[in-house]
């Protein structure tokens, strides 16, 4: 089944420009019901998954928008989104660790503008191609290669420590 | 042999293998002679690591059954569709008929007004001729030479006095037949000469 299939990268592209999990179910889901009304609407000029990304990103964005949600770099609310998201579970050493060096991640990702942010959760996270971020994002394929490279080069600079570890 | 400053801006494409050939390539060649640059591709594939772990996915529980439960509600049944559908449609019947009457009734009226001796046409076709009409009955052939030769001649009145002359003879003998269709009453009317009284 088509939702079945795509219901994690979709809500993956939402969580990538809304943050808040609990917003990108939201979102997510409401991609699919666009997706039903407006099938007769797919053109096949991309392909499918391109399709329902983009409209889950244009929800997204209007989200934003709309609601005023939208999670500034270093704002007190991105703060609070992040800290929304669960970290590891376990009390061994190891879960210990993990949770410490995820904490540190996700400081990190703070750190970055929301267009960083952005290109490089849909990247790692959701896997997709340049070509599918430039879609999404409404941007040429060049600035998603230099943006991508630009969050890694400063994640990598913040996480210096952890890497070593 | 490349510089790194010239190849950095590679690495992070280069890992996510969307370099073209010719530059992957490139990349290649310089990674085999350099350890920094070969230090960073590593930082940004465990980079990726940290993220996947550090940022899960939130629980899609219930997710799939959700979105089908409202586009199921949102799908009606065929049925009610259909019946929907005829609704509409009889619906625009009766607007298409009624505005088609409207448009003939306006239409007859314009040529009424427009023509007001169509009044008297239309008029003529329901209730007979407006104007007295006379008739000149054909003449038969004398019976008697030494009579006077009688002159037929039938009238009617409008009809709306219901009244009319269904004969009239001027010349002798005199005779005048009246119907009354109201009253159903039919006069006959004889002169002197047609009495036999002479």
């Amino acid at each position: 089944m088509l939702v079945q299939r795509y219901q994690q990268r979709v809500v993956g592209v939402a969580r990538a420009l809304v943050h808040n999990p609990d917003d990108a179910v939201e979102l997510g889901q409401e991609t699919f019901i666009r997706a039903f009304q407006n099938l007769k609407s797919f053109e096949g000029r991309s392909s499918f998954s391109t399709w329902l990304y983009r409209i889950a990103s244009n929800l997204a964005i209007d989200w934003r928008r709309r609601e005023s949600r939208y999670m500034v770099a270093h704002g007190e609310e991105a703060e609070n989104e992040l800290r929304k998201i669960p970290s590891g579970e376990g009390d061994s050493f190891r879960a210990l660790a993990r949770d410490e060096t995820s904490r540190k991640v996700r400081e990190a990702l703070k750190e970055l503008t929301a267009e960083h942010r952005q290109v490089i959760l849909l990247r790692e996270m959701e896997g997709l191609s340049y070509e599918e971020i430039s879609d999404i994002l409404s941007c040429p394929k060049g600035t998603v290669m230099s943006r991508l490279h630009y969050a890694r080069s400063h994640l990598r600079d913040l996480l210096k420590d952890v890497e070593a570890s | 042999m490349s510089h790194c400053d010239d190849i950095a801006p590679l690495l992070s494409a280069y890992s996510d293998g969307e370099l073209s050939p010719l530059e992957t390539d490139q990349v290649t060649r310089h990674l085999d002679s350099c350890e920094a640059c070969r230090d960073t591709l590593v930082d940004f594939v465990l980079l990726g690591h940290h993220l996947r772990s550090a940022v899960p996915m939130p629980s899609l529980d219930g997710f799939v059954e959700n979105v089908m439960g409202s586009i199921a509600a949102e799908r009606r049944p065929l049925r009610d569709r259909a019946l929907n559908w005829l609704d509409e449609l009889r619906g625009r019947w009766v607007a298409i008929v009624s505005l088609g009457g409207a448009a003939i009734a306006t239409a007859a009226l314009l040529l009424v007004l427009a023509e007001p001796a169509t009044v008297g046409r239309l008029a003529s076709l329901f209730h007979g001729p407006a104007n007295p009409v006379v008739e000149v009955a054909k003449q038969e052939p004398p019976r008697n030479p030494v009579e006077p030769e009688p002159v037929a001649v039938t009238a009617s009145v409008p009809s709306n006095s219901q009244a009319f002359i269904s004969r009239l003879e001027a010349k002798p003998p005199s005779v005048a037949t009246w119907s009354e269709p109201d009253n159903k009453t039919t006069v006959i009317w004889l002169g002197d000469d047609a009495s036999g009284n002479d």
